[in-house]
């Protein structure tokens, strides 16, 4: 075999390959980035298939331009699409000039017209607008605080300028070819598409020890076990008895605090998922309390986003909260806000009560003892979420219980 | 009623402040379940020791008539095959069988009656599974003192229930996602509006996932409660239909249907 073949056969399997996985997942899983990526990949291939069937004598010198610039400018397009929707700047005005890039780039394909310096029009209409794409990008990453993949994104899309530049470059009379520069770039999309879609994971976060699954497993399994034991006892006491209902209170926060354990178990599990979780679960405790509870939490699409640890931090500190409410308070309203705040551009979440607060007077120490290690421990919660907790309670005037995250220390899944 | 209709999400059945007043409540007359006319219940669990729990509590009640009940799938439908009922208890194990079959037996023998799935897992899969099969109720075992005549007597009228982790499942099986990216979601599937959900329906399931009641809903919407509970059995029925429909598809591509 002829050397110099090497690489348009190792670039047209090496993307068909890469085609047929993303495309394989994107069928499955409904995702729009698999599916510009598998064809993107197609679109390589295309190219390297044109240089082979040229160098094998199967199409003639004069179909090779328009060919070889036809699956170049498809690859084009498709890279670019792929890094704008990776940075989740896929917006009308990239749309806009995306779609005059293809139909000009069409157009100068078929007609061809004179060379504006050393470069075909077709080759400078390319060049200035992924310029001006990369240059959008640029801006929004900057205006709205974009995160580490869209970052990477962008450094993918500097990348790939340098390679079209490259081949620009190297083409001659129009012809574009194969390189190895875009076999490597087609090594960058495919390491940025598996961190934007985590299949692997792109922020350095301490792995569970065991597999996710197995702890949510045994989670399951803990609560089926204990919480049937649990239940049985609860329903074989007497509730005649203040003993024994008292007691029954009691296995029943048990079983409550199970249940959440085994909630915030769940990796899919979101802030807006533990919260309303918990208002279910609790809200039997609070009414046997005669507490009334207002529920603040906003349905809106960026606390579903909010993930993780940080989720599990936002449960347990509400969790623990409302235990405070229900044990020493005495209050008989509570309320619960929690939103993303614009303003601060924070995560915020609120308890609120309406009872005799937290500084009581001395002589009532040993409820006022746990409370203390309770707050220490929200606090620890809320620093290790990079948030600020405010407590501010007066006698007999309530307690209000305030975290602020800012959004950039939040864990959020790409959706 | 106390606050257990209230509260939508509420299959965690009771409550320690309806105890004590379970009979001093004055039941409406237009309400299913009247002294003269009480719900007839059947009542299905494996467990002797829950079955006599729940047992003791439906006797105890006067709006409620415990026809019989049954320890095994085999009992199960002996008692569903000879008797009138409004209500099936039923537990999801049996021993000899499930929950499962003896509630697909049921609505082919007693298709008006209601079933209502009695379980102490907390299980969002096998939820779904039961209200595909017709299940109207899915109850979990054992909170509090639970109040079993309580939850029968707010399905027989026209309650329903669902969790927010329910809703949320419900969401992602019936709703079709119009956000899901470019060019991801347009290749969706035999699509019928009897197997979709309404944009209420999805705003209403919404609604339970981030966590509010029924109450809450109803005035958030400006509906009422009622009207709450008619849009979430009507979903409960979109999930029937869309299942019967994927079984006769499947039936039709092995060749069972023509």
């Amino acid at each position: 075999m002829d050397i110099s073949l090497l690489l348009p056969w190792v670039a047209m399997l090496s993307s068909l390959a890469l085609a047929g996985y993303a495309l394989g997942r994107g069928v499955r899983r409904h995702r729009g980035l698999d599916a510009v990526l598998g064809g993107t990949a197609l679109a390589f291939a295309a190219l390297a298939l044109v240089d082979l069937a040229a160098a094998y004598g199967w199409i003639g010198p004069s179909a090779l331009r328009p060919l070889t610039q036809l699956a170049y400018q498809l690859m084009t397009l498709g890279v670019i699409v792929f890094l704008l929707v990776a940075a989740r700047g896929w917006r009308p005005p990239q749309q806009l000039i995306v779609g005059v890039q293809a139909v000009l780039g069409l157009a100068l394909i078929v007609r061809a017209p004179a060379p504006l310096g050393h470069l075909p029009a077709w080759a400078v209409l390319n060049l200035v607008c992924v310029t001006l794409l990369l240059l959008s990008m640029a801006y929004a990453l900057v205006v709205r605080h974009a995160g580490a993949p869209a970052w990477t994104a962008m450094v993918a899309a500097l990348a790939s300028l340098n390679v079209m530049v490259g081949d620009f470059r190297e083409a001659e009379g129009g012809v574009l070819s194969a390189s190895w520069s875009q076999v490597l770039l087609l090594l960058i999309l495919l390491a940025l598409w598996l961190g934007c879609t985590r299949r692997v994971r792109a922020v350095a976060r301490p792995e569970p020890t065991a597999p996710p699954l197995d702890r949510q497993r045994l989670a399951q399994d803990l609560h089926d076990g204990v919480g049937s034991h649990l239940t049985s006892i609860i329903s074989a006491l007497d509730a005649g008895t203040p003993k024994e209902r008292s007691t029954a209170a009691l296995l029943q926060e048990c079983l409550v605090e199970l249940k959440l354990l085994v909630d915030g178990m769940d990796e899919d599990a979101t802030v807006l998922s533990l919260l309303a979780s918990l208002r279910y679960r609790i809200e039997p405790l609070l009414s046997a309390a005669h507490i009334r509870l207002h529920w603040a939490v906003a349905d809106d699409e960026e606390l579903e986003r909010v993930t993780g640890d940080t989720a599990r931090h936002v449960l347990h500190l509400t969790q623990e909260a409302l235990a405070n409410v229900l044990r020493h308070s005495g209050a008989d309203q509570v309320s619960i806000t929690c939103c993303i705040s614009k303003a601060q551009q924070a995560l915020l979440l609120e308890i609120n009560d309406n009872g005799v607060g937290l500084h009581e007077p001395a002589g009532e120490a040993p409820g006022q003892r746990a409370c203390g290690k309770g707050l220490r421990g929200m606090h620890a919660r809320a620093h290790q979420l990079g948030g600020q907790l405010l407590i501010e309670s007066a006698p007999h005037r309530g307690t209000r219980l305030r975290m602020l995250v800012p959004l950039m220390s939040l864990e959020t899944e790409e959706s | 009623m106390n606050s257990t209709t209230d509260w939508l999400g509420l299959t965690d059945i009771g409550g320690a402040a309806s105890t004590t007043t379970t009979h001093a409540i004055t039941w409406p007359p237009f309400l299913r379940g009247q002294p003269d006319r009480p719900v007839r219940v059947l009542l299905v669990d494996d467990d002797p020791h829950m079955c006599r729990v729940i047992a003791q509590e439906l006797l105890a009640d006067p709006r409620i008539d415990l026809v019989a009940q049954a320890n095994s799938l085999r009992d199960g439908r002996h008692l569903v095959a000879r008797h009138d009922f409004d209500v099936m208890l039923v537990d999801l194990s049996l021993g000899d069988g499930t929950g499962f079959e003896l509630i697909e037996y049921m609505k082919s023998v007693h298709p008006v009656a209601e079933a209502v799935v009695v379980s102490a897992m907390e299980d969002e899969e096998h939820a779904i599974h039961a209200f595909e099969l017709g299940a109207t109720g899915y109850l979990v075992k054992g909170s509090w003192f639970g109040n079993f005549a309580q939850a029968v007597l707010h399905v027989v009228n026209g309650g329903a229930t669902v969790t927010p982790n329910l809703a949320r499942r419900l969401l992602r099986r019936l709703g079709t996602h119009g956000d899901a990216g470019p060019g991801a979601g347009a290749a969706s599937r035999h699509d019928s509006s009897a197997e979709h959900l309404s944009e209420r329906e999805r705003e209403i399931l919404r609604l339970v996932a981030s966590g509010h009641t029924s109450g809450e809903i109803a005035r958030n919407l400006s509906i009422s409660a009622q009207t709450v509970n008619t849009h979430i059995k009507n979903i409960y029925r979109k999930l029937q239909v869309r299942t019967r429909a994927q079984a006769a598809t499947r039936a039709s591509q092995h060749g069972l249907l023509y």
